[in-house]
């Protein structure tokens, strides 16, 4: 099997690299080739944990998985790269694929550039054309691009929650294999962490979402887009600027590229530009509504419905109008 | 690489405004011809960051950008009027067809050509692809660290202070110079350059590279160079019908879209 190449997995993030699973299993099946999920093992994780999480990945779909053991604690972006480029140069696997999150788009890329290979960001499709990688991403706003490549591995990062996690898949078997790398000198230092505050509503399988972004001046006019949300029975999101910078929301409410990506049936954006950030989130939506005091604001382009107004006189009147409708 | 006048280096793209792109009603294709460039904004909020270092420090902004063909020359006048002192074209004809590998191949090359600078700024991703690579992958090339999806950055003597904006947390980390940042669009509000600073810009001097000044062979082709194929690029085909919603009031463009919603059984009736 291996002289065809393995198809490699790997997120840091747990449920991400599960998803990869999903997103991986089809293409292995096609290719007839093995699925490895790759993992990062602290020198400080407990070796009943670590087998606990060798179970989960070949019950979940994967073949086979590779553990760097003997992780520094403190081990970053460096380290990954390096553990990475060491598992290719060991399996030279047709194709690995990486969450895309924060750090895992970040490795991806340092390591394509080692590697000389190319890489596709947020793929929201992988398929196999006559035996070799096919993605879909976003560009250029709103179009859709596909995406072949010239240079082996194929190296894609994949959105977080575009697969569904993975179901069990009966009784399976798997090889373990171990290696250690050397870390790399990682001239960054950590200094501080502060989680993020999450909320508990989760705007993913909400079927309405209400969004808010920058036409919103100040976090005290909030109670208006929630009066909206109930009305409808919604969910609220935001853009990025209002989770990320301002922090007028939970970290959670983001819609976007790198926040949650939404699909329901109605999906309401209040004062959101709708820049390629937040459209990959929200553009599986089955129905949108704009309201923008921009007539060109690119979000107005992926809508179904456009109001050119100041949310601050729409929201509420929307809000009467559906209180209206209910008995 | 602490000298007396650090140099601050900004790599921006020149992207299709994304925001005034039309799809083609038939093939449904991009019309990119149609699409006027503009500076990349994330790319013009690092080299806000930029000038804002060297109004704190002194020094230099040095800004680089990989070209297929002479850009217009009022977005290179606007590099200028923010606060550049030099804008480094290079420009390379099959740059149309560079990937994300071989763009940053270009510009490393390229910062190495410029010499001692101890910051590399540019945008977390571009406007038109946003794919997040040619940050990381310059900072490969050239074998530095990375700060990627920066909010706010400090320097002192040398040494950078960044936060971090991860999906759950923030982070603030420090790394000696050379270092590259990517920084998001939280980091600043870049200025509106003033009347003296565009009369001024257009003394300042902007020079135009070929990949030969770069050392590489005159028959290099980034095409060539490129890991990644686009194949296909298409507007998606359930086009959204983009109804504009009317009236004297906004209770009455609020009563019509709620009846809207409501013929189509998106409001429920508790």
């Amino acid at each position: 099997m291996t002289d065809r190449g393995a198809i490699c997995v790997f997120s840091e993030n747990r449920e991400v690299a599960l998803e990869l699973l999903a997103a991986g299993r089809p293409l292995a099946d096609q290719a007839q080739t093995e699925l490895l999920s790759i993992v990062m093992e602290k020198r400080a994780s407990a070796p009943t944990a670590n087998d606990a999480v060798v179970a989960e990945r070949i019950a979940l779909g994967a073949d086979g998985v590779l553990i760097v053991e003997d992780v520094p604690d403190d081990a970053g972006t460096a380290f990954d790269v390096a553990a990475l480029q060491r598992v290719v140069g060991l399996r030279d696997p047709a194709a690995l694929l990486v969450g895309a999150t924060v750090h895992g788009t970040e490795v991806v890329a340092r390591l394509a550039q080692r590697l000389r290979a190319g890489c596709a960001t947020d793929c929201t499709r992988l398929t196999l054309r006559d035996g070799r990688l096919e993605i879909e991403r976003v560009t250029l706003g709103r179009f859709t691009c596909r995406q072949t490549f010239r240079t082996r591995p194929a190296l894609a990062s994949v959105r977080p929650r575009q697969f569904a996690s993975p179901q069990r898949r009966g009784e399976r078997r798997g090889g373990v294999e171990r290696l250690r790398v050397d870390a790399p000198v990682d001239p960054m230092r950590v200094l501080e962490r502060r989680e993020r505050v999450a909320s508990h509503e989760r705007i993913d399988r909400a079927a309405c979402v209400v969004a808010v972004g920058r036409g919103l001046r100040a976090a005290q006019d909030l109670p208006m887009i929630e009066a909206l949300a109930q009305a409808l029975d919604a969910a609220v999101g935001a853009s990025r600027p209002l989770t990320n910078d301002l922090e007028w929301l939970p970290i959670d409410a983001k819609v976007g590229l790198s926040g949650t990506t939404v699909r329901p049936k109605l999906y309401i954006a209040c004062g959101i530009s709708g820049q390629i950030e937040h459209f990959v989130g929200m553009r599986e939506s089955e129905v949108v509504v704009a309201i923008n005091t921009d007539p060109t604001a690119p979000i107005m382009a992926a809508a179904d419905y456009r109001v050119i107004g100041d949310l601050y006189e729409v929201v509420p009147a929307l809000t009467r109008a559906l209180q209206k409708l209910r008995p | 690489m602490s000298d007396a006048t650090p140099t601050f280096a900004v790599c921006v793209k020149f992207a299709p405004d994304t925001a005034q792109l039309r799809a083609d009603p038939k093939t449904r294709a991009p019309r990119l011809d149609e699409a006027p460039l503009r500076i990349s904004t994330f790319d013009e909020h690092a080299l806000e960051e930029a000038v804002r270092l060297k109004e704190a420090h002194g020094g230099r902004v040095e800004v680089l950008s990989l070209v297929a063909a002479p850009p217009p020359e009022e977005i290179v006048l606007k590099l200028l009027a923010m606060g550049a002192d030099r804008v480094c074209l290079i420009e390379e004809p099959s740059a149309q067809a560079a990937d994300a590998l071989a763009t940053a191949r270009v510009l490393g090359a390229a910062l190495q050509k410029l010499g001692a600078w101890e910051l590399v700024l540019c945008g977390e991703g571009s406007i038109d692809v946003y794919a997040r690579q040619v940050g990381p992958r310059i900072a490969a090339e050239l074998d530095i660290p990375a700060l990627t999806h920066v909010t706010r950055l400090d320097r002192e003597a040398g040494s950078f202070t960044a936060h971090r904006g991860l999906e759950d947390r923030t982070e603030v980390v420090a790394c000696e110079a050379p270092v590259l940042v990517a920084v998001g669009l939280e980091i600043n509000q870049p200025r509106f350059p003033t009347v003296l600073q565009i009369l001024g810009a257009s003394q300042k001097p902007t020079e135009v590279w070929r990949l030969a000044d770069l050392g590489f062979p005159d028959d290099t082709s980034l095409e060539d160079w490129s890991g990644v194929v686009t194949t296909d690029v298409r507007a998606p085909e359930t086009q959204r019908n983009g109804l504009v919603i009317e009236g004297d009031s906004a209770t009455e463009v609020a009563e019509q879209l709620a009846c809207e919603l409501f013929a189509r059984g998106l409001v429920k009736l508790a």
